[in-house]
């Protein structure tokens, strides 16, 4: 038996022409465009994230600002309090109220180092220690 | 038709919202691009601002780093009466204002129940823990509303009237005014900056819109010679001194005598620093460098060791006292106490007028007036303080016929005790001139050496070594068992010293019989000595009021609290 073949009926389109059914439909972007606007849209994300950022992060150089001048004021108060507890008066009245009777050290009770050196070395002591030699009067230590 | 209508009504919408969004659309590109300098202004004045940022005033520390001055942040409490009395609770916030500031509860009350005003203040200058514990206690029982907590930077000093003189004070326009704080203001003022800009509707600083931030520069630290734990035990002995002969004012110098730094540095009356707008102009007086007086006695020294110094004297011969009254240019002289003939190192030791005054006739004028330059008097002596006086020292050719002897015992020259203390400091300093000095050093809020006081400046050389050294043995006479200055001593040291009571000048010529200003001007230890120390006590009452008696004890608890506190040994360092 003779296989029956179905032969398609020749197009009658004229060749060159596309099959509009075949097609999908709307506009098809090319890929660069696409790219594009992803970029675009990733940059606009970008912007507003590091606006936001920006925004805490200067809410928190304010903060940080505050919080600096407080506690440098808090210094200053304690510095104030602090030297005012050891001021000489109320030194002398925390002794009287202790009743702590103290006198200075004898002359004999003091060692005294000597010739440690000049002004430079010896920030709150009485410059007696690096003294001119008094032959040399009149000299001066330049 | 249907069609038709649909497309057309479609058609009518689209132009609408082309014409609506375009004609936005241009508006917002007009905006953006135009020249729209006016609207841009306007908006920059609403939200932009220029602040000018203060730096901190500098701290003045003492040798030992001591904070003496400081700025400090303090609260002004205030209230809003309106709106207290209409949103929060009058009754429960008047008592608890009651009991954190230092007001009248009288005052608290009116000034609150005053609802005609919207601003009082109640308490300025309020200490910033006090402050801030009355905002945390208003804030959790939300009694807040109505009551104003204002920041305001304030200069503190921590000791009130100690070193008040030295230490001068910020004026309310944040300028030094006195003291250091004038003298130094250069480096203590900070350096100002500037910040523009933006503020958001609650005029909160929007941060990411800063346009210019130029930070202030905090002023420097000075670092003064004195010691507040010296100057303390100074000015206790003044006061006590002051109290005991009600006298009318004190000044006393503490000097070191190799370097001319001060250690202490003290005049009374004072006043307190933290509120100088109330103290006289008697009381802010430094007269220890603005008082020019006569010194009295305790010159002859100084004209004595010129002579010695010239080889005109010799501490052992005799002089003629002439038994107490010597007629000198057909005026009288007087001693205190007669005698017919002491030797010239008794001279000193007996404070004897004439016998001093023959010996500072042996000088020429001009050779007097040349050493009385080189020990400093007649012109400032460099100190670091603003207001010394250069005192009186005229030329021999204006002296008239008494100046010459006068000057000797004293008279007819004004000096400052600062001067006094500088020419003493000669003798004590084997014959050298130092230029005294109150800042030691000036650092940068960094820590950078901004200033710092050379060791020694080169000084003068008035007097010899040997002669300097001789007078040392001489004054130390002064101090012993029937001197004048015997009440100076203290345990085992050696005092040397002189006292002076000098008369003080009417102003209608002459001198007052009953006011006079009682001295005592010295050093010690006497062979080595470390510190230089002039007292005076102005007008003091009572039978006794010489040098001897008034001055020369409050000498001596000062340098016996100075040997103490600073470890002096009896021999000298």
């Amino acid at each position: 038996m003779k296989k029956k073949t179905t032969r398609r009926p020749p197009s009658r389109r004229a060749p060159g022409r596309r099959n509009r059914k075949l097609q999908a439909e709307g506009l098809r972007m090319p890929a660069t465009v696409s790219l594009g606007v992803v970029f675009l849209f990733g940059l606009a994300l970008f912007y507003l994230w590091f606006c936001s950022r920006t925004e805490a992060l200067s809410n928190q150089i304010r903060i940080e600002e505050a919080n600096l001048s407080d506690l440098r004021e808090k210094v200053a108060a304690e510095e104030v309090r602090w030297n005012d507890m050891i001021g000489p008066r109320n030194l002398r009245e925390a002794l009287a109220a202790h009743r702590l009777d103290m006198d200075w050290p004898r002359p004999d009770q003091v060692v005294h180092i000597r010739d440690m050196g000049l002004w430079e070395s010896n920030s709150g002591e009485l410059n007696v220690v690096g003294r001119l030699d008094r032959d040399q009067a009149g000299m001066h230590v330049p | 038709m249907k069609i038709r209508g649909l497309w057309l009504r479609a058609g009518v919408a689209g132009l609408l919202m082309v014409t609506l969004f375009g004609g936005l659309a241009a508006r917002v590109v007009e905006l953006q691009l135009g020249d729209h300098a006016e609207l841009r202004g306007s908006y920059r004045r609403k939200v932009s601002f220029r602040e000018k940022l203060q730096g901190a005033r500098g701290r003045i520390l003492d040798r030992n780093g001591r904070v003496l001055a400081l700025d400090e942040a303090r609260k002004h409490i205030a209230v809003d009466p309106q709106f207290l009395n209409r949103y929060n609770d009058p009754e429960r916030v008047r008592a608890v204002l009651e009991r954190f500031l230092h007001v009248e509860p009288a005052v608290i009350g009116a000034r609150i129940s005053n609802t005609d005003s919207q601003f009082a203040y109640l308490e300025k200058y309020v200490e910033d823990r006090r402050a801030s514990e009355l905002d945390v206690y208003l804030r959790e029982n939300n009694l807040r509303k109505g009551v104003r907590i204002d920041k305001v930077n304030t200069r503190t000093y921590p000791h009130g009237n100690l070193l008040s003189h030295v230490i001068g004070f910020e004026n309310h326009e944040g300028v030094g005014a006195a003291g250091v704080e004038l003298e130094m203001d250069r480096y203590l003022k900070g350096k100002g900056g500037i910040r523009v800009s933006e503020a958001d509707a609650n005029r909160v600083e929007m941060v990411s819109r800063r346009r210019l931030q130029i930070d202030p520069q905090d002023g420097a630290d000075v670092t003064l010679t004195v010691d507040q734990y010296l100057q303390f035990g100074v000015e206790q002995a003044l006061e006590e001194a002051l109290e005991t002969y009600q006298a009318k004012a004190g000044w006393a110098v503490v000097m070191e005598v190799e370097t001319g730094a001060i250690l202490a540095l003290a005049s009374k009356p004072d006043f307190d620093l933290n509120a100088f707008a109330t103290s006289s102009s008697s009381e802010r007086r430094n007269r220890a460098v603005a008082t020019i007086y006569e010194p009295g006695s305790i010159m002859k020294p100084l004209v004595f060791a010129a002579a010695l110094n010239e080889g005109l004297v010799d501490p052992d011969e005799m002089i003629d006292c002439e038994y107490g009254v010597w007629i000198h240019r057909n005026r009288p002289l007087r001693d205190f106490h007669p005698y017919a003939e002491l030797s010239a190192a008794d001279v000193l030791k007996k404070s004897s007028n004439i016998g001093s005054a023959k010996i500072a006739l042996r000088l020429t004028p001009d050779q007097m007036y040349d050493y009385l330059r080189a020990y400093g008097f007649g012109s400032r002596t460099g100190l670091d303080l603003p207001g010394e006086q250069a005192g009186i020292s005229h030329p021999p050719r204006v002296w008239d016929s008494l100046t010459h002897s006068r000057v000797a015992i004293g008279h007819a020259i004004g000096v400052t005790a600062m001067q006094m203390a500088v020419a003493m400091n000669v003798l004590a300093n084997d014959g050298e001139r130092v230029e005294p000095f109150l800042v030691r050093e000036v650092r940068a809020n960094d820590g950078t050496l901004l200033y710092k006081r050379p060791v020694r400046t080169p000084g003068e050389r008035v007097v010899r070594r040997d002669t300097a050294r001789k007078m040392r043995k001489l004054l130390a006479r002064i101090t012993e068992s029937g001197g004048t200055g015997r009440r100076s001593r203290f345990g085992d040291y050696v005092v040397a010293g002189k006292t002076g009571t000098a008369e003080k000048i009417r102003e209608d010529g002459g001198y007052h019989r009953n006011k006079n200003i009682a001295s005592f001007s010295g050093f010690f230890p006497a062979d080595n000595p470390a510190l230089t120390i002039v007292v005076s006590i102005d007008e003091p009452s009572g039978a006794k009021r010489t040098g001897g008696v008034v001055a020369a004890p409050v000498f001596r608890q000062i340098a016996e609290y100075a040997a103490g506190y600073l470890a002096i040994p009896p021999e000298g360092f």
